[in-house]
């Protein structure tokens, strides 16, 4: 029971973090960015153009959180989906700011993508770009799909709930993303 | 069973898009907390809060009631309709009926039988 009640000191639930976060409880705050920042940096990631812009969204999206904490309520969803759903949002919001801006220059190559020093490092960069241009020839909803899914693993129900949609819909985003991207996937499989 | 298998290997290949999962860039989790901790919360009274116990149940019955009102004045309507149509087909029948038989009735017996009838 000790032992217990230490280990939940220790590694506190989510639940307990948003608590303490809602009362303006800073390490909280940081317990639960260092907890949940990788998933959500790397949806952002998923969903824009690149790293700067996916550091962006995801500060954003972390910072939301902050602010919006007092008006999470437990029980009614989990501190997961509530913080996934601030992303999405943050990068739709993103995404709308984006293309209101004239085009050209905006989309700049990832400059990480371009670091690779072996010939290994190379070969993986090169793949890694061609699915994340993949990812951006699909439309948003589908690409969103596909991210919490694939990218970061989330099970259906999950992604709908994010989503907001009925998890149906978002079968059917993951058929038509699935029959998009299957050619330009064979072909990487191949090469 | 081939569309099970199909969409499995469709699966397999769109495991290829875990490749795309990096680390955290470094300085990004301090810049958030730093930056955000220093940011005001909103507080729970400036949050719209959600309705509980009999409001939150009237108002989730609210758009039941709607649908309910929307269907029921509907059925009446079909049902008027439907009555007003049969009536009037029933009314039209009757007096083509009367008519024959008051006919009929006037070359046998005259107005007599007529009055009879009616």
């Amino acid at each position: 029971m000790v032992l217990l009640q230490q280990q939940n000191k220790d590694d506190p639930s989510d639940d307990t973090l948003m608590s303490a976060v809602a009362e303006g409880d800073a390490r909280a705050f940081d317990v639960l960015v260092k907890r949940h920042l990788k998933r959500a940096y790397n949806v952002a990631y998923g969903m824009v153009y690149n790293a700067t812009d996916a550091q962006d969204v995801a500060q954003d999206a972390m910072m939301r959180v902050w602010m919006y904490a007092p008006t999470w309520r437990a029980g009614e969803a989990a501190v997961t989906t509530w913080m996934h759903r601030i992303v999405v949002n943050c990068c739709y919001d993103f995404l709308r700011k984006k293309s209101r801006l004239p085009q050209g220059g905006d989309i700049s190559p990832d400059i990480q993508d371009m670091t690779a020093n072996t010939e290994n490092d190379y070969a993986e960069a090169e793949k890694k770009k061609r699915l994340r241009a993949m990812l951006r020839s699909l439309p948003e909803r589908q690409r969103m799909a596909v991210t919490l899914c694939y990218l970061d693993e989330m099970s259906n129900a999950e992604a709908a709930a994010v989503m907001g949609v009925h998890i149906k819909a978002l079968e059917g985003l993951l058929v038509r993303a699935r029959k998009a991207l299957k050619p330009m996937l064979e072909t990487l499989v191949q090469d | 069973m081939t569309n099970s298998k199909d969409r499995d290997e469709d699966d397999a290949l769109m495991q290829s898009f875990r490749l795309l999962r990096e680390d955290v860039p470094e300085g990004l989790h301090n810049r958030i907390v730093q930056v955000a901790t220093h940011m005001p919360q909103r507080k729970v009274a400036d949050v719209k809060t959600a309705p509980r116990g009999l409001t939150a149940w009237l108002a989730g019955l609210v758009p039941d009631l709607r649908m309910a009102w929307a269907f029921g004045c509907t059925v009446v309507a079909i049902v008027g309709l439907l009555g007003l149509h049969v009536g009037q087909a029933q009314t039209a029948g009757m007096t083509g009926a009367d008519e024959t038989e008051m006919m009929i009735y006037s070359i046998i017996d005259g107005d007599i039988a007529w009055e009879e009838l009616t």
